[in-house]
């Protein structure tokens, strides 16, 4: 049996299937676990979005594949147990049932590298056509006449600094050069008096960098970062931090032109304008739990505009951007405060996969199964008769 | 939530430490208990009342107390006599309302720590650990117990200790008892309008007798310009002291309506007769409510009027009969008029049905029914009677959740005690279907068995939370098709999965035990069953795993988010499927089967119950102390069954082989019924 053959008998054996079955078990049972102690973000990192993962039980590490590798190697034995299993009608669901089985699975990897998840929060009357992401930040170059972001540095870029690195950035279009440095990726510029657990040692303009603790839920985090911004002509340099809750942005001049800096979410564009008319909750009497809450907005496009209405379960979808009823606020609002309602944005191509791969499957179960039945009870009414 | 209730306990305790002794020193005669008439119970029992979001019936806001405080559906008291009388929920909530001075010597406040709280100065009933005290035992220990419990309240939830949670469940408790009890002070107490000349100008001449609360609001508009006719008493050339001193009496004279503002606020009884408002009006939300609106609605001051009428004819039967009727048929009619009354006496009489409580008893029967006839296998009659046995209790059962879900206008499963009642008739529907089929008595038996379990878990369950078990549901349930198709679907790969751990049992204690030691048949048709309903479960959970990431997918936009009861979920997929895929490789065999199944069944729990605890994640209920030491019981007896398997596999690997079952061949399909010998 030449190499090719072994492999191919491998990985398309039963052996190899059981093996990633108990493998994912362990790998989902211990994400879980992760997720008390550090949260969903974490745990979608480090263990079901992974390659390889290391889980710390006690003083041992157990290694296991990420959720990744598992996925596509479920994918390849799948696609090789298909091709190896007899195609007769008996085996028809399960043919069915692993071809939906491999639709789902691509359509997750589709969701996994193409998709855009974010927020948009709208106080009515107020209207927006972006969206921001829950994790992923930039530091924003711009030029505040213009009002538009020049340059952008997103934080895959820096975060995996320590506090002591500092990463050069520059572009031929910028007449300055930016040091990043001492990333926090939750943090909070603190006076420099004080000097606690956690703050930098570094202070600009009388202010240092605490680093926080990283919140379980980790869109909560607000980063927080030294730059140092050098002219490229006259060697100025302009030091500041960014944080991410700052309402404006570092002021830098180059020669007569200002222009800003300053650490942002990441935005995503939708093609068109949503405009919040009116947002409203109501409550189950007596109780402070939420029976419905709706957005009442009006989707404006080209001159056009339609009004819609977005409540739980029943989003709004358009060219594969969805806007999902998710939350409203201020935390502990009064009766008579003005709430704003939070829209979750998802843009998947992938979308519908899913529902297509529940059916094929449901379809090649059924079929499977049945038979199966049927195949059962002949046999036990035989017995009987016997 | 967590400060709200914070603040209530305040109020609470303030309101205790206020009012207690002086609303209840009336001098009537103390009434024993279990004086009420039928009609009257029954009018109390189908009376609508606005609780936790819905309106229900009275009755079921009385058991749901009772069960709260005394860990009981019903309340015994002993009698001074030596007797002991036997309260039902309703008989016992009136006599708290009615009887306050009576009901404060109720032993009905179950405490696990008895020796805790007679630290804190209550009187120690006797000398056990778990006890019910009266609230005049715990008076004397209340305020530290408040103290306390407000204190255990800052901490997190999972950060606190058994004690910690049963000084605020027990502090919850004597709140909802003063809140019951002191209900009807604002009635109790007259308003006296002969020392204050603004309230005689308010209610001239013969006016002022007999004022009562309805009748005071009815002046509302009067009441909310008392300052500015105080300013007129001054202008009229009283002198600052006179105004002082009016001010004061008729600060006086209102406070039956303040007392009334917060001690009457627990009971919403008023149906309102403006249907755009949602929230009923107690006594207390009504005084309220005056001083928000030009006028009260003449039918909601009737309704006061008529409630208010209740205790200060309660001694004087024919009247109380009388007065309990009209405002049972003003309150009906009310209800009715805002369309929130159809549903009330379906309500009644399903508790009053108690089709669980009858269920459990004959799954029990069906069980040792079951049991005897496997000392005689051939007896025909004793076969029937165990099939006729577990169907009675199953079609009890299946009629409660009917019931339930024309009360609530919902599919069968909305709430975790619904998922055991659904499991339990679907286990034991499979358990009779395959029962049909091959005749074995092992399906029925076995479904005797889960049903006994399922209904003893249900009651266990619906005591120890003592919530109502048919809440409103958060915005995101409230979607009857979600709940129909994956909520269902997947319940239904649980109780497959349950009902194969269960026939797994009998096969690896009859391996143990060598009984039917020589019948080879018996024992593969139980591989097959386990096998059968592993497919079946398999299918099941898997559509409804996927349906509920498709729910997701159009509630929040993700299909999957690797919550823990997601994952729950795929575990059970992937526990089932790395069975089904070693029996196809001929990797595991008719024990190897048997132990999957077994395992899958706590694989099953956790997903059920264990993940709810974790503290994370979207269906993180946080519910139930006890439910930790149930689930790892649970585990400990599967993990013991898993040893046993072991223990015989090693018994027969090291025993003379005489008919050692042929193994199939790896990597092939082996489906099990192809491995019987015929």
């Amino acid at each position: 049996m030449t190499i090719l053959k072994k492999l191919y008998a491998l990985l398309s054996s039963y052996g190899l299937a059981v093996v990633l079955f108990i493998l994912m078990f362990f790998l989902i049972l211990f994400g879980t676990f992760h997720q008390i102690d550090y949260g969903l973000f974490s745990a979608q990192n480090n263990y079901f979005s992974s390659a390889f993962v290391i889980h710390k039980l006690g003083p041992i590490g157990i290694p296991l594949p990420g959720g990744y590798t598992l996925m596509a190697l479920f994918a390849v034995t799948i696609v090789a147990g298909m091709l190896r299993i007899r195609r007769t009608w008996e085996r028809a669901g399960l043919l069915l049932a692993h071809f939906g089985v491999l639709v789902m699975i691509i359509s997750s990897a589709i969701t996994f590298h193409f998709s855009d998840r974010g927020h948009m929060r709208l106080y009515p009357e107020q209207q927006s056509n972006e969206y921001s992401s829950y994790h992923d930040w930039n530091i924003e170059v711009g030029k505040p006449a213009a009002g538009a972001t020049l340059h952008l540095i997103p934080d895959t870029l820096f975060k995996d600094l320590s506090s002591d690195e500092s990463r050069e950035f520059f572009s031929n279009e910028l007449p300055f050069e930016i040091s990043v440095s001492g990333y926090a990726p939750n943090g909070v510029p603190v006076r420099e008096n004080i000097t606690i657990e956690g703050t930098n040692a570094r202070v600009v303009d009388g202010f240092r960098l605490l680093t926080l603790p990283e919140e379980k839920e980790a869109e909560i985090n607000v980063p927080a970062v030294y730059v140092t911004v050098t002219d490229k002509t006259s060697g100025e340099k302009t030091e500041g931090i960014l944080w991410g809750m700052d309402r404006e942005p570092l002021t830098v001049k180059s020669g007569d032109v200002f222009y800003t800096v300053g650490l942002d979410r990441k935005r995503f564009p939708v093609p068109f304008t949503v405009y919040l008319d009116k947002f409203t909750a109501d409550f189950h009497p007596g109780t402070s739990m939420a029976s419905t809450f709706e957005s009442h907005i009006t989707k404006k496009e080209n001159g056009g505009e339609e009004k819609i209405n977005i409540y739980m379960n029943h989003p709004l979808r358009d060219r594969g951007y969805t806007f999902f009823q998710a939350s409203y606020g201020p935390p502990n609002a009064g009766p008579n405060d003005t709430l704003y309602t939070v829209f979750e944005v998802v843009r998947n191509p992938a979308d519908q996969g899913p529902l297509v791969a529940c059916i094929i499957v449901g379809i090649g179960l059924l079929l499977h199964f049945t038979q199966k039945l049927l195949g059962y009870m002949r046999a036990e009414s035989r017995r009987r008769v016997a | 939530m967590k400060k709200s209730v914070a603040q209530v306990l305040g109020i609470a305790l303030a309101a205790a430490l206020t009012v207690t002794s002086s609303a209840w020193a009336s001098p009537k005669e103390p009434q024993s208990a279990g004086k009420w008439d039928d009609a009257t119970l029954d009018a109390f029992r189908t009376l609508p009342i606005q609780e936790g979001g819905r309106v229900k019936p009275f009755d079921t806001y009385a058991t749901f107390l009772l069960l709260r405080l005394n860990g009981k559906r019903t309340f015994t008291q002993d009698l001074e006599n030596g007797q002991k009388i036997k309260l039902d929920a309703m008989e016992w909530l009136l006599d708290c309302m009615f009887y306050p001075e009576t009901a404060i010597n109720y032993r009905h406040f179950i405490v696990d720590n008895a020796d805790y709280i007679t630290g804190l100065g209550a009187h120690a009933p006797s000398s056990g650990q778990r006890e019910r005290f009266s609230y005049a035992d715990l008076m004397p220990a209340i305020p530290q117990l408040f103290e306390r419990a407000r204190a255990a309240f800052q901490l997190e939830q999972n950060d606190r200790t058994v004690q910690q949670q049963m000084i605020i469940a027990l502090a919850q408790a004597v709140q909802e008892f003063e809140s019951v009890t002191h209900y009807y002070d604002f009635a109790r107490d007259p308003f006296d309008a002969s020392k204050s000349s603004l309230a005689q100008r308010i209610f001239p001449g013969d006016a002022a007798t007999g004022l009562t609360l309805s009748k005071v609001l009815v002046e509302g508009r009067q009441l909310r310009l008392a300052s500015a006719a105080l300013e007129q008493l001054k202008q009229e050339g009283n002198s600052e002291e006179n105004v002082t001193r009016e001010s004061a009496a008729f600060g006086e004279f209102l406070n039956p309506l303040l007392i009334a503002a917060q001690t009457g606020a627990g009971l919403a009884l008023i149906p309102p007769a403006d249907k755009a408002r949602l929230e009923w009006f107690s006594a207390g939300s009504l005084a309220r409510e005056t001083f928000n609106v030009e006028t009260l609605d003449a039918h909601d001051l009737a309704l006061l009027a008529a409630l208010e009428k209740l205790p200060t004819v309660v001694n004087e039967k024919l009247q109380f009969k009388a007065a309990v009727n009209d405002f049972h048929t003003l309150a009906v009619a009310a209800a009715q008029a805002r369309g929130e009354y159809n549903k009330i006496p379906l309500e009644v009489s399903f508790y009053k049905a108690k089709f669980f409580s009858y269920a459990q008893v004959l799954f029990i029967l069906s069980f040792l029914v079951a049991a005897l006839s496997w000392l005689n296998m051939r007896s025909r009659v004793l076969g029937w009677l165990t099939a006729t046995l577990v169907t009675m209790p199953l079609a009890l059962l299946v009629t409660g959740i009917v019931y339930r879900c024309i009360i609530r206008s919902r599919p069968p499963i909305s709430t975790l005690y619904e998922t055991i009642l659904f499991i339990t008739a679907t286990a034991v529907l499979v358990a009779l279907f395959i029962e049909v089929v091959n005749r074995r008595r092992i399906a029925l038996s076995v479904g005797a068995f889960l049903g006994t379990l399922g209904m003893f878990l249900a009651n266990r369950y619906e005591i120890t939370n003592a919530q109502d078990t048919m809440p409103v549901l958060v915005a995101v349930l409230d979607t009857n098709f979600w709940l129909a198709t994956h909520v269902t679907i997947i319940n239904v790969g649980y109780a497959a999965g349950m009902l194969a751990a269960g026939i797994a049992h009998v096969y690896v204690l009859s391996r143990v035990l060598g009984f039917k030691r020589d019948d080879r048949e018996f024992h593969r048709s139980l591989t097959r069953m386990v096998y059968g309903v592993t497919c079946f479960g398999l299918l099941f959970a898997f559509i409804g795993t996927v349906l509920g990431g498709i729910w997701a997918n159009y509630s929040w936009g993700r299909f999957w988010g690797w919550d823990p009861k997601e994952n729950g979920a795929a575990l059970i997929c992937l526990a089932m499927l790395a069975t089904l895929h070693a029996r196809m490789g001929g990797y595991i065999r008719d024990m190897g089967i048997h132990l999957a199944a077994i395992a899958t069944g706590c694989v099953v729990a956790f997903s059920w119950w264990g993940v709810n605890l974790l503290g994370v994640g979207l269906h993180s209920y946080g519910f139930t102390n006890g439910i930790w030491t149930a689930t790892y019981i649970f585990w400990g007896t599967q993990a013991f069954m898993i040893a046993l398997g072991f223990f015989v596999l090693a018994r027969d690997r090291f025993a003379p082989k005489t008919a050692a079952p042929s193994k199939p061949s790896r990597g092939e399909p082996a489906p099990v019924e192809t491995l019987v010998a015929k």
